[in-house]
């Protein structure tokens, strides 16, 4: 079933998330629907930082997305949604990973084919809250070099993941680099 | 305060634990933590136990927050284990400020280590290390973990950028306390990473008594100038996306999250605080 789409400009009339159809999942409502059909926008909305909670839930409500009982969408609220969308979609993500694929055989091989080499499985994403997680660290990245803030070898796959998206943190706090305090900053 | 029972149907209490060394920005965390959650419609309970820190202690900016009465080391710990008892009995969420030092708190683990006395059934305890750039911030973590005497399944590491001085960059800043074993054997053991962005005129608020939402309102307390145009702009940004950003990198198991669904939000919110 596809669920009609209302309109998602902002009050300024510019799009903050690229109009996709809207399908109804069974047994969840229209906001998981909403936020399913649309998760690559918001998550990535969400990590850059371009959109916030309070946002994303005003363009739900544009488009036509209510709280259960009837009434506006809160952020929090499609935070709440937003967790079990991000756990489903990554649950069907290794699912399909997992999925053995259907068996094509050419119709001719040649004598000296040989499969390719299996690459080595990824480590398994992550389910922090938003913003979702960022794609982990490559582990032929693991010699210590200049800036990193920590060796990750050695590490499990869950904490180099998390390595990696604190070099992303360091990056958004490194954006301003002027003004800083000068003796009474975030202490006490 | 409400129905605290009804917020924890569905989960342990969750128990928030700030350590470090003085003047890391435990209180600051905790008071952004508090301030935070409570918008978001969860009535986290304060608990003060930091006995040296007056000025700019937690009961300066949440008026229900509960004290330690003034006392020595041993008043401290006795006080710390009757709020934890109490948590246990009435189930609600709770984050504690044990000053730095010679505390309460670290009396109470070194004569037993706290995590065998609470079963994480019970009470989900997150221990948050605070962090500043110095090598001497990671003795609280390299001590309680060496020793086993505090170091939760849910532990954040906090390295707060508002402690970055001069024009440092913060990656490069902290590149030393990465290098440490301390928190590369508790980044094995599960621990979080976190950066706590910075508020460049968090003094200026801390210094008025404000609450961030009233700080980004401009509200002007008795005898004190409202923060400038400029400033506001900034309590703006870092209180309605770089905190909601922080948290967010929690894991959800972690945070002192409403159960029943919160209807307010920081943004919106303009009391529930102190």
């Amino acid at each position: 079933m596809l669920c009609q789409p209302g309109n998602m400009s902002d009050a300024n009339g510019s799009w903050l998330f690229r109009k996709r159809r809207v399908r109804q999942y069974a047994r969840h409502g229209y906001a998981y629907s909403w936020l399913r059909a649309h998760y690559s926008q918001v998550a990535a909305a969400l990590k850059s930082g371009e959109q916030s909670w309070p946002s994303v839930a005003e363009a739900m409500t544009r488009d036509g997305v209510r709280s259960r009982s009837g009434g506006k969408l809160t952020p929090n609220a499609a935070v709440k949604v937003w967790r079990r969308v991000s756990r489903d979609v990554e649950t069907a993500a290794a699912t399909n990973a997992a999925a053995v694929p259907k068996r094509k055989y050419p119709s001719r091989m040649s004598a000296d084919w040989r499969p390719g080499v299996v690459p080595a499985p990824a480590p398994p994403p992550s389910l922090p809250p938003p913003p979702p997680p960022s794609p982990p660290r490559p582990s032929s990245a693991s010699a210590p070099i200049a800036g990193r803030f920590m060796d990750p070898e050695g590490l499990p796959p869950e904490a180099q993941q998390m390595l990696a998206e604190l070099e992303e943190q360091f990056r958004r706090a490194d954006r301003y680099l002027g003004p800083r305090p000068t003796g009474k900053g975030n202490n006490g | 305060m409400g129905n605290d029972e009804s917020l924890q149907a569905n989960r342990a209490p969750i128990l928030w634990i700030a350590v470090g060394r003085q003047r890391v920005g435990k209180t600051t965390l905790l008071n952004t933590a508090g301030q935070y959650f409570r918008a978001l419609g969860n009535p986290v309970r304060v608990w003060n136990a930091d006995q040296q820190n007056r000025s700019h202690a937690l009961s300066m900016f949440f008026a229900d927050a509960a004290e330690a009465p003034p006392g020595g080391i041993e008043d401290g710990k006795v006080w710390i284990e009757g709020r934890i008892g109490h948590l246990i009995e009435h189930r609600y969420d709770a984050v504690l400020d044990v000053g730095g030092g010679a505390t309460g708190f670290a009396k109470l683990v070194q004569e037993v280590p706290l995590l065998e006395a609470v079963d994480e059934r019970t009470v989900q305890v997150v221990g948050l290390f605070c962090l500043g750039p110095e090598r001497a911030d990671l003795d609280y973590l390299e001590q309680y973990a060496e020793k086993d005497m505090f170091m939760p399944a849910a532990t954040v590491v906090v390295l707060n950028a508002g402690l970055v001085l001069s024009g440092r960059s913060t990656e490069g800043a902290f590149a030393a306390i990465g290098q440490h074993p301390a928190i590369k054997a508790a980044s094995a053991r599960g621990a979080r990473i976190i950066v706590m962005p910075a508020l460049t005129c968090m003094a200026e608020i801390i210094d008025r008594g404000l609450t961030f939402s009233e700080a980004m309102a401009g509200v002007k307390k008795p005898e004190r100038d409202a923060l400038s145009l400029f400033d506001r702009a900034r309590v703006n940004r870092w209180w309605t996306k770089e905190v909601p950003d922080f948290f967010g990198r929690f894991p959800a198991d972690w945070l002192p999250l409403p159960s029943s669904g919160g209807e307010r939000h920081p943004i919106l919110a303009d009391d529930g605080n102190a």
